[in-house]
């Protein structure tokens, strides 16, 4: 079978900081890395290739950033890497992600299942997975904890606010995975060094018949500011820092 | 006459969503689009001037293809849903056959010359942000709570539509949770995290939440890789978002996807090993300390 697991090359936001004053958000010394929900894609997809046979392509698209992601993809076990690199992706929405992702997927081609994270690291939208399946014309099954697959059934477990909803879908389809559906694997040394071997295909957003316009973010960006909290932030230490708190939470009317 | 949608399949996110309409609508018929009977009398009662009952899908995903061609045909001027796991599969798989735009878990919203203006938080809850979109139609979940329903009195009609298309996903099984979580309404909630050693230490934070009267809570990882806690008890960004009035963790270092969640309680205290945790950042009070150490030692002084 052939499977596509898409990732995201996203900044680390625990490297972020927020100037306290004037709440700027500082990126200069974030990192990127590939969004830890799509790790569990990769992981998925992965698995299912290694348990009924067939090849694994990674997909991603971004800017020319996304070049430094591939020896880490491509020591996770898949077989390849496609990705789209365009300028206009850089600030991209989900539409625009999608738009991408789609045509790079209709590229590689006769995908028989796509697997994506919930939602990604930085702007969890949670869109792009169920926007991508549109696209395509393929259905699809959201916040999955669990899959099976039999023939060209494939099972899933969603998880929902309410409880859990089983559901049924022929392939080819697309589904987002849940982190809770497996443990990513470390790359060992081994698959690391493997990874150069690997094919990766970098393609351009005319190579794939877009228009490099269409994949720029529909919503004007007016604003974007670190988020304050105001708290008094007071440490208690020592001995007695237990009963300090047992007098504070009595001052304050909780005990 | 233009319309304002809002889609809902649970009587209070329709009445907060329809809240939110009446405030931003400019005159436009306020439609609420349901498939459950409940949220379609609560709809009619709360602000709608119109209601269509959707029947003969086996779940709300089964209708996206319907309510997506009634949306091109009526071009309605906005579109608002909830911010639950279905709400946002609908949402999204609706704007892509639109070509529309989408914001994901507003959390303001505002309409002005320009178009829509609304916040949402990126990076985990780092950061808050402000756009202005001018499309239409404008598509929009909203975060839950930001709002009040409006007072019931009104009686809109409710028609009746048929799923005309077919769902390609076949349903087979719901399995509801039994046990409802009182997170969202508890006044005191106690939040373990990976500082915990062990399951059977849950009992401590068990102990402190019934003394301070409150309810348990953990994060994401407790729930989702320990399963020490049912997956509706973890709190943050992607999961349950409380605000009561007092927030105490234990083993909690504060990863921003966490305190995100939290960011609208009335207090913070947490205990912590770590000093330099990002906790203590968010924190109104830390007790930095062996929570082994220093619950029973706030469990003795409760019960003193």
């Amino acid at each position: 079978m052939k499977i596509i697991v898409c990732y995201k090359w996203t900044l680390d936001e625990a490297d972020i900081r927020v100037d306290a004053a004037t709440r700027a958000v500082l990126k200069e010394r974030a990192k990127y890395r590939i969004s830890p929900y799509d790790r569990n894609a990769v992981e998925c997809g992965v698995r299912l290739a290694e348990q009924f046979g067939g090849e694994v392509a990674a997909l991603s698209v971004g800017t020319a950033e996304v070049e430094n992601s591939v020896k880490d993809v491509l020591s996770r076990g898949v077989t390849r890497l496609v990705w789209l690199c365009c300028q206009e992706l850089e600030e991209a929405d989900a539409a625009g992600t999608a738009g991408a992702l789609a045509a790079a997927a209709r590229k590689i081609g006769d995908y028989d299942l796509i697997v994506c994270g919930e939602g990604s690291s930085d702007n969890y939208s949670q869109q792009t997975g169920p926007r991508l399946a549109e696209l395509l014309d393929i259905p699809v099954v959201t916040c999955a904890s669990e899959i099976s697959l039999d023939g060209s059934t494939l099972t899933a477990k969603r998880k929902l606010e309410e409880g859990f909803e089983i559901v049924e879908t022929t392939l080819p389809a697309l589904i987002t995975v849940l982190p809770d559906i497996n443990e990513p694997r470390i790359p060992g040394l081994k698959e690391i060094l493997r990874a150069s071997k690997k094919p990766a295909e970098r393609f351009s957003a005319e190579d794939l018949g877009l228009d490099p316009e269409t994949l720029k973010p529909l919503a004007r960006r007016d604003s974007l500011l670190g988020t304050a909290t105001d708290r008094r932030r007071i440490m208690l230490k020592g001995e007695n820092a237990a009963e300090e708190l047992l007098t504070i939470l009595k001052q304050e009317g909780f005990c | 006459m233009a319309e304002f949608w809002v889609i809902a399949d649970k009587p209070g996110a329709a009445g907060e969503l329809l809240a939110s309409a009446k405030g931003l609508a400019r005159g436009e018929t306020l439609v609420c689009l349901t498939c459950d009977q409940e949220t379609a009398a609560e709809a009619a009662r709360r602000g709608a001037d119109r209601v269509v009952l959707f029947e003969g899908g086996a779940r709300p995903e089964s209708y996206v293809a319907d309510w997506s061609e009634k949306a091109r045909l009526e071009r309605p001027a906005a579109i608002l849903l909830g911010a639950g796991r279905r709400d946002k599969e609908i949402a999204a798989r609706m704007a892509a056959r639109l070509e529309a735009g989408l914001i994901s878990d507003c959390v303001k919203l505002e309409r002005g010359e320009g178009g829509f203006y609304s916040e949402r938080y990126i990076y985990g809850g780092l950061c808050l942000a402000g756009e202005t979109t001018a499309r239409t139609p404008f598509m929009a979940t909203m975060a839950a709570g930001k709002v009040q329903p409006l007072p019931a009195g009104g009686a809109a009609p409710v028609e009746k539509a048929a799923a005309a298309r077919a769902d390609q996903v076949r349903l087979v099984e719901l399995q509801p949770h039994q046990s409802a979580s009182n997170l969202m309404s508890a006044k005191v909630i106690v939040c373990v995290g990976r500082g915990l050693a062990q399951k059977e230490d849950l009992k401590l934070a068990e102990d402190l939440a019934r003394a301070l009267g409150g309810e348990v809570g953990c994060t994401r990882p407790v729930a989702e890789e320990r399963h020490w806690l049912p997956e509706e008890s973890y709190i943050g960004i992607t999961g349950k978002k409380p605000a009561p009035d007092l927030y105490l963790t234990l083993g909690v270092s504060g990863q921003i996807q966490h305190l995100s969640g939290v960011r609208d309680s009335k207090f913070i205290v947490a205990v912590e090993k770590n000093e330099t945790a990002p906790i203590a950042e968010s924190a109104d009070y830390t007790v930095v300390g062996d929570l082994y150490d220093v619950v029973p030692r706030l469990l003795a002084g409760l019960q003193a």
